[in-house]
């Protein structure tokens, strides 16, 4: 016959599921093999984070595009430790009081391993002085010089008024104490006058007395305006004695201490404003510790020192001394705080206090001259973190800022530490929307993040790379301190994640879903008594976590086994095509049949896509339906318009349907109701069509294929049963076993075709037609009968317009 | 204006506890002198203290200083403020109000004060010079408190002044000018030269038990002997009630160090007529910055 296609066979078993062997992997168990990198498969991203590490410039730091649960944190993060333990040991960090501005603490640069000697030697430096300095004022010596300090400022005073007092006392005028103030008066008899006497006096003698106290009280005024400069010269004079005393002592204990950090010029010039300012508060040593005023609470660690001796403490940020390298953070919670560090506030009487002992290191403090890691996705929705990071790689240097300071809800006195130094690598690890959001969005990410490391979820399944990946699951294995995996068990895991990867020429490089394979299958290995896991754990493991997901796949595949949703599978019916789809819950993913139905009539060459009418059908399933109407145009409508009027649904579909990998399935039950030849029920359909008949591949292949089986199996397989997929998917095929053993017992099919064609001659055991030399269709084919249905509607469509000249005929 | 009542003299002595009638009466009286000048809350927490100590009546004088009154009375008298050396007038009107308003104020301070306490108290309002009336209402049996302060005339030996006129309790309590005391330091008894009273030493062990403090025992020119009586005069009075530090100090300058060192609630004295200098007086109150217990002899 001619345009006869050839007869398509079933696929053989073979093609259905990649099998791996276990004899063919050369070990026992994984314990006999060496774990390997975790960057395996992942050469672009390696050579991108290599480069980041290595590449000394301003802004090129590293962003990490992987989907969660890849596992792409735990490979960076042994990348990066790895590196950061070649590294040299990074400097060190402490805050310590700035004597002259004490709102901006000082931050001090110290080589690996001093930071800690270095506040040990401070508390040591206090501790020795809070014993030398009181002693040092309790000498006989020092309480008689300053006892002659206070006796002469005292002795001045008394002196002056001890001079007014027998000046007055020689005009018989008293000096009084009054609760006003001091006040004179005329005496007699070392009483002050009465009133009633005075007033006896003569006027002579009354103006007298009165000039003199006048002139006494300008007198007093100028005593009293000495008592202040007196007080003051005391005090001069009682602070010159201290320092005096106490800057010897001071400078040798200072420089003791100085010797010990010869090398550390930060150090020793912190060293020389520690003695000025010790010699100038001496008095903080001689005091009773309770009588401090600003006494900040007691609290553990370095804090609970003497309050007195805060100012002298050191705010150890960074200490290195335990590590070797530089270090790798991952900051999990990256607040504001969390990152650039803090100033914190105690409650005192209801007051807010603080001072450079509150300063709490932030992540970057953690990390600087080494790495630190922070999920893209968390610093982006903490507030003012993002942008806090930007200022901080601009300007290389940590400046500890507060988020209530931004806001303007600083309502008490903080601090403006001075910033540190910033010499880090940042690693943002992230989704590729987020990676392409931040490149259109925000135009100092990419002078910030100039390097990718685009992460691969899946590389080619070679002998080479399946045997690189058996050392895979050994490297999880050992970390997750897990049962040994054994051959047999790795080769089904290896098909496993064939099969999660969607193509049997592929292997997955999920290592989150591996890891938790591996997890849950040594969890049933336990609870079978193995010492190793083998391939029952592994395939308990797999069929466990379906079943914990599967309810509402059972509710459908329930609905349409007691005929809620209708499917058939088998007999014949005009129009009517058993679909697949994909339905995805949790995470979960499986098949199901849909039945596709179509109706045709004379009209205007409109195909009508009910999904799309009734907004159900997503963008891309229009345009698989749009793309029909090519395909009618092309083939049966070349010299006159396609008179027909086309309705398409998914039955008994209350969702949402997009994707156009049911095209061939609409096509064949457009052609089936164009030609009226009825079209086998007991197949099912998967591919999309093109302009020129040719089907292409689809994604869930695997899904599909099994949804119809678990429908036919549920009834009976009666051998008649199977599903068409395109030709291009057979590469894909990682069916379950019990697919497969059905296929080998002749009880289902799976066809693999190329064309439309292809596809009509098995779903309804005519042959499509191509046309001869005459451009007719051969007379027993299908495509004969649609065009003889189409004549016929274009001749009907004709006869109506000439009925109805003027009217419209369009529907 | 009320005038001072002068209390009829009860016979009582020293350590005796009833008259020649055999009527129970209170041993002693502590006379708690009030001014104008002075600040004295620490007079009557003081005055408390010994009281309770004492298990004595408080009777509080406040005395208007008649000078002070004749001088708001002149027509030209002023007073200079020292703080800022403001010249303010005073008037005889204005000053009585002061007098007013600082009687009726520590009077009930006092009396609120001793419902806390338990302490009975009287309270008077007498009219003169602050030593004559202090002076004219003390008896034997009282323990007088007093603030030099509340003396109008300004002298540095102020306190000896009133230690010398007010020569008829059997003690007084001079309070240091200005300090910030509080009352929790060892009491310290100072005993110079010769063998202490052990009426002396009870009342230091009575105000220590009072307060909840120790009693440091301090002596000067003491010989080995003499200390020793004293430690085994103290031990017999003391018991185990209290923790007695004997130390030597051969000059009250070096005595007055040590003492300022102990920061002590109460420093008690027995001097001798003639042993006690005005600036001895004024060492003592200066180093200490605590109320100086003067007790007399016999």
């Amino acid at each position: 016959m001619v345009g006869q296609v050839k007869e398509i066979q079933p696929l053989s078993a073979l093609t259905l599921r990649q099998r791996c062997d276990p004899l063919q992997l050369g070990f026992e168990t994984t314990a006999d093999l060496q774990p390997t990198d975790r960057l395996m498969g992942q050469q672009r991203a390696a050579d991108a984070m290599h480069f980041a590490v290595a590449m000394q410039r301003s802004g090129y730091n590293l962003y990490v595009i992987g989907e969660r649960g890849f596992g792409h944190q735990a490979s960076v993060k042994q990348f990066l430790e790895q590196v950061a333990g070649a590294k040299e040991t990074p400097d060190e960090w402490v805050y310590v009081n700035n004597f002259e501005v004490s709102r901006n603490p000082k931050a001090l640069r110290l080589p690996p391993g001093n930071a800690m000697r270095f506040r040990e030697a401070m508390e040591e430096l206090i501790d020795d002085l809070k014993i030398a300095l009181p002693s040092l004022f309790e000498t006989e010596d020092y309480r008689n010089r300053l006892r002659a300090i206070n006796d002469e400022a005292k002795e001045q005073q008394e002196q002056a008024f001890e001079i007014l007092r027998s000046k007055a006392g020689a005009e018989n005028i008293a000096i009084l104490r009054t609760p006003m103030g001091f006040a004179f008066a005329p005496t007699k008899d070392d009483k002050v006058i009465e009133p009633e006497v005075f007033n006896t006096l003569d006027k002579a003698e009354r103006e007298r007395i009165e000039g003199v106290i006048e002139t006494l009280q300008h007198e007093l005024e100028t005593v009293l305006r000495n008592m202040p400069v007196i007080e003051k010269q005391r005090r001069d004079s009682t602070r010159s004695l201290n320092a005096e005393l106490a800057s010897s002592t001071v400078s040798t204990s200072v420089a003791t201490t100085a010797a010990q950090f010869e090398e550390i010029a930060p150090v020793l010039d912190f060293l020389k404003s520690v003695e000025a300012d010790l010699v100038r508060n001496v008095g903080l040593f001689l005091q009773d510790g309770g009588d401090e005023k600003v006494e900040l609470l007691h609290r553990g660690g370095p804090e609970s020192r003497d309050p007195r001796f805060r100012r002298y403490g050191v705010n150890v940020q960074v200490a290195n001394g335990d590590i070797q390298g530089a270090a790798a953070v991952f900051e999990d919670h990256p607040t504001l705080g969390n990152l650039l560090g803090r100033v914190e506030h105690l409650s005192q009487m209801g007051t807010l206090v603080t001072d450079f002992m509150l300063i709490k290191p932030g992540a970057l403090h953690k990390a600087n001259g080494g790495f630190i890691v922070i999920e893209a996705r968390k610093i982006l929705t903490e507030p003012f973190a993002w942008e806090a990071l930007k200022r901080t790689l601009r300007g290389n240097s940590i400046r500890i800022e507060s988020a209530a300071e931004q806001i303007g809800f600083a309502t008490t006195v903080t601090l403006d530490p001075e910033p540190v130094p910033l010499d880090v690598k940042v690693v943002l690890i992230g989704e590729r929307r987020l990676y392409d959001l931040l490149v259109h969005l925000d135009p100092e990410f990419g002078e910030l993040f100039k390097v990718e490391a685009d992460f691969e979820d899946r590389w080619a399944r070679t002998s080479q790379n399946e045997e690189q990946t058996v050392r895979l699951f050994s490297s999880i294995i050992v970390d997750e301190d897990l049962r040994p995996l054994d051959a047999a068990g790795a080769a089904l895991l290896l098909e496993e994640i064939s099969r999660y990867a969607d193509d049997a020429e592929r292997l997955s490089l999920h290592i989150g879903y591996i890891t938790d394979l591996l997890r849950e299958a040594d969890f049933w290995a336990g609870d079978a008594d193995r010492k190793a896991i083998t391939a029952a754990d592994v395939e308990r493991a797999i069929k466990s976590r379906i079943g914990r997901k599967d309810r509402i796949r059972q509710r459908v595949y329930e609905a349409i086994d007691r005929k809620t949703l209708l499917i058939d599978t088998e007999d014949t019916a005009i129009g009517q095509v058993n679909g697949l789809s994909v339905t995805g819950i949790g995470g979960f993913m499986f098949g199901k049949p849909s039945r596709i139905t179509a109706r045709v009539r004379m009209g205007a060459g409109k195909l009508i896509d009910i999904e799309r009418e009734v907004e159900l059908g997503g963008p891309l399933h229009s345009k698989g339906v749009m793309i029909l109407t090519s395909y009618l145009n092309a083939n049966f409508a070349l010299d006159r318009p396609l008179s027909l009027w086309a309705s398409l649904v998914f039955e008994q579909s209350y969702g949402g349907i997009d994707g156009d990998s049911a095209s061939s399935a609409e096509l064949y039950a457009l052609l089936s109701a164009l030609s009226e030849v009825p079209v086998r029920q007991s197949l099912a359909v998967t591919g999309s069509v093109n302009q020129l008949g040719q089907i292409q591949a689809i994604g869930g292949v695997n899904e599909k294929i099994e949804g119809f089986f678990d429908i036919c199996k549920m009834r009976v397989l009666t051998g008649d049963q199977g599903v068409l997929i395109p030709e291009s998917n057979i590469k894909h095929l990682m069916l379950r076993q019990d697919v497969v053993d059905a296929v080998v017992d002749g009880k289902f099919s799976v066809f693999a075709v190329r064309t439309v064609e292809e596809g009509l001659a098995i779903l309804t055991g005519m042959q499509a037609g191509k046309r001869d030399s005459t451009g007719k269709y051969p007379a027993d084919s299908l495509y004969s009968r649609v065009e003889l249905r189409l004549q016929k509607f274009a001749e009907a469509r004709r006869a109506y317009a000439e009925r109805n000249q003027g009217e419209k005929t369009d529907d | 204006m009320q005038s001072a009542t002068r209390a009829k003299k009860p016979m009582t002595d020293v350590r005796g506890n009833s008259d020649k009638n055999g009527k129970k009466s209170r041993p002693f009286r502590v006379l708690a002198g009030f001014g104008s000048m002075a600040d004295e809350l620490p007079t009557i927490d003081a005055a408390m203290i010994l009281a309770r100590a004492l298990e004595a009546d408080i009777t509080g004088c406040f005395v208007e200083d008649a000078d002070l009154l004749n001088l708001a009375a002149l027509p030209f008298a002023k007073a200079i403020r020292p703080s800022d050396r403001s010249v303010l007038q005073i008037e005889r009107e204005q000053m009585e109000q002061q007098f007013s308003r600082a009687a009726s104020n520590w009077q009930r301070t006092l009396f609120a004060r001793s419902s806390h306490s338990s302490v009975r108290c009287s309270f008077k309002i007498m009219h003169g010079a602050y030593s004559t009336e202090i002076a004219r209402e003390a008896v034997a049996s009282d323990i007088v408190v007093i603030n030099p302060l509340n003396l109008p005339y300004r002298a540095p030996n102020a306190a000896s002044l009133l230690w010398h006129a007010i020569d008829e309790a059997m003690g007084m309590v001079i309070m240091p000018e200005r300090s910030q005391w509080l009352p929790n330091g060892p009491v310290v008894l100072l005993i110079s030269g010769s063998n202490a009273d052990r009426s002396v030493l009870t009342i230091a062990n009575r105000i220590a038990r009072a307060t909840g403090n120790q009693t440091v025992i301090l002596t000067t020119d003491a010989a080995e002997g003499t200390r020793q009586q004293i430690r085994d005069t103290a031990f017999e009075i003391f018991a185990s009630e209290a923790d007695i530090r004997l130390v030597a100090e051969s000059r009250l300058e070096t005595a007055a160090v040590r003492i300022a060192e102990l920061r002590p609630s109460f420093v008690i004295l027995q001097p001798s007529k003639t042993s006690l200098s005005d600036a001895s007086i004024a060492l003592l109150l200066n180093s200490s910055q605590a109320p100086l217990m003067l007790m007399r002899r016999g």
